[in-house]
């Protein structure tokens, strides 16, 4: 079955395809009765002290919706414009730090009544023995709805098309001693009307994803700020990171330059979720 | 922390004077609360099914849904806050209970877009290629919509034919 769309190769979304093959039906008359299941987090953080976290889900919508668990493995990269998307698939290649083998959850399935609310336990059955660092895995929440669709006629056919949805839940699980540390390889600015376009090139230390957030403000030659930005960012190997920082009044005079800071915090984390390391803060011209 | 102790750093004795029966009742009533009730600092993301393809009239020269048909592309609403990834997994064919494709599906540059909260602006995209996008938060909905087209292999078509259009969200920002 069934995708026309594998932009990286054969391996990827193996795992979403899997659960495609589960014959819930949503509907297809508009509007579907909405099944909506809320996932939180959006990221689970576990190690060798914590090695069990949880899911919380919640089905928003007026109608049953059926949920199921998977895994896949996968991490945030960039293309070379600076485009960030999360490739998964259902196997690492080989010295990729994958979390998969070792992730259980419970249940891997639940109905949720509309209003209910799921707890689905993530458990790491990592062996004491693994290579001290930080490992990775997407915990895939598939929902649909659990009611009949209304068929749609088509002369003598009936044609049914289920609505899914699947969120990658980020899970990190660190073993032993794991540090982190971020660089900046190369960065670069250029203005446009509205904005100024910063990229960087950023390159990951240590044996765990550096996770914090990018500050960047856009000065004048008299220190004057005639923008500013953050962004949260996730580093797990090397990554173009671009940022747009909308002006709040145009550029006149110059020369101007972007400062930057990168550091590991965010404000949305829970303690011990960041990893600590050195903050990293630079300039460059804006061309 | 200073949960427990009294401002001057002394631990504070909650609850001594009340009844044990009261105390363990209000305990339990406490860790049932918090059991069941989600931090409200921890992001969440929904994925929100709205409605999928209508399809009406199906032959050999296919029928078309552009994504500008509001009543009868598929639509999901996205709400969370931070950089998400998402992925279209579409089927290409709808399938009848035999397992035989008789009804083929295409989804071209375009047939994707999304709409941005306080918009009414369709931003086209490729369904073939991952989309980045930024939530908003605020309990404000992203919504992706998708045209199509089914084309059926010119037999006569009959009995139950299904597929599912997955969208896929991975949050990219925090993890």
């Amino acid at each position: 079955m069934m995708t026309r769309h594998a932009p990286r190769g054969p391996k990827v979304l193996p795992l979403a395809l899997a659960l495609l093959a589960c014959p819930l039906v949503a509907g297809l008359d508009a509007p579907l009765a909405a099944q909506a299941v809320s996932v939180s987090p959006t990221a689970v953080f576990l190690n060798q002290a914590e090695r069990s976290g949880r899911l919380t889900l919640v089905n928003e919508g007026d109608v049953p919706a059926e949920v199921e668990i998977g895994f896949a493995f996968g991490y945030a990269r960039s293309d070379s414009l600076g485009r960030v998307t999360v490739p998964l698939s259902e196997s690492a290649a080989t010295g990729e730090p994958s979390l998969v083998p070792y992730l259980r959850a419970f249940p891997r399935r639940m109905r949720l009544a509309p209003g209910q609310r799921g707890m689905v336990r993530i458990l790491v059955t990592a062996p004491a023995e693994l290579q001290d660092g930080e490992y990775w895995a997407r915990v895939m929440v598939s929902s649909a709805g659990a009611q009949a669709s209304v068929e749609e006629r088509v002369g003598r056919a009936t044609v049914r098309l289920n609505l899914r949805s699947v969120v990658a839940v980020a899970t990190n699980y660190r073993h032993g001693r794991v540090e982190t540390s971020v660089q900046v390889d190369t960065a670069s600015a250029r203005a446009t009307a509205e904005s100024v376009e910063l990229l960087l090139d950023l390159d990951r230390g240590g044996n765990a994803a550096w996770l914090g957030r990018v500050q960047a403000e856009v000065v004048g030659p008299d220190g004057r700020v005639f923008g500013s930005a953050a962004q949260d960012v996730a580093v797990y190997r090397a990554l173009r990171w671009g940022v747009t920082i909308p002006l709040d009044r145009p550029l006149d005079g110059g020369p101007f330059a972007i400062r930057y800071a990168l550091s590991p915090e965010r404000p949305d984390a829970g303690p011990g979720d960041i990893l600590t390391a050195p903050v990293v803060r630079g300039s460059v011209p804006v061309g | 922390m200073n949960r427990g102790r009294r401002s001057d750093g002394t631990p504070e004795r909650q609850g001594a004077d009340r009844p044990s029966g009261l105390r363990s009742l209000a305990f339990s009533a406490c860790l049932a609360f918090l059991l069941a009730t989600p931090g409200t600092a921890q992001p969440a993301v929904v994925v929100e099914p709205v409605q999928g393809l209508l399809f009406e009239t199906l032959g050999p020269g296919g029928e078309h849904i552009a994504v500008r048909d509001a009543s009868r592309r598929a639509e999901w609403l996205v709400r969370g806050e931070g950089l998400v990834d998402l992925h279209l997994v579409l089927p290409n064919a709808l399938e009848n209970a035999r397992g035989t494709c008789d009804i083929v599906l295409e989804f071209a540059g375009g047939d994707l877009a999304y709409i941005l909260p306080g918009s009414q602006d369709l931003v086209f995209a490729d369904p073939a290629q991952p989309l980045s996008l930024r939530l908003p938060g605020n309990d404000q909905s992203l919504r992706v919509v998708l045209g199509g087209t089914a084309r059926s292999t010119g037999l006569e078509l009959a009995g139950d034919y299904h597929a599912s259009l997955t969208l896929l969200v991975s949050p990219s920002g925090p993890a």
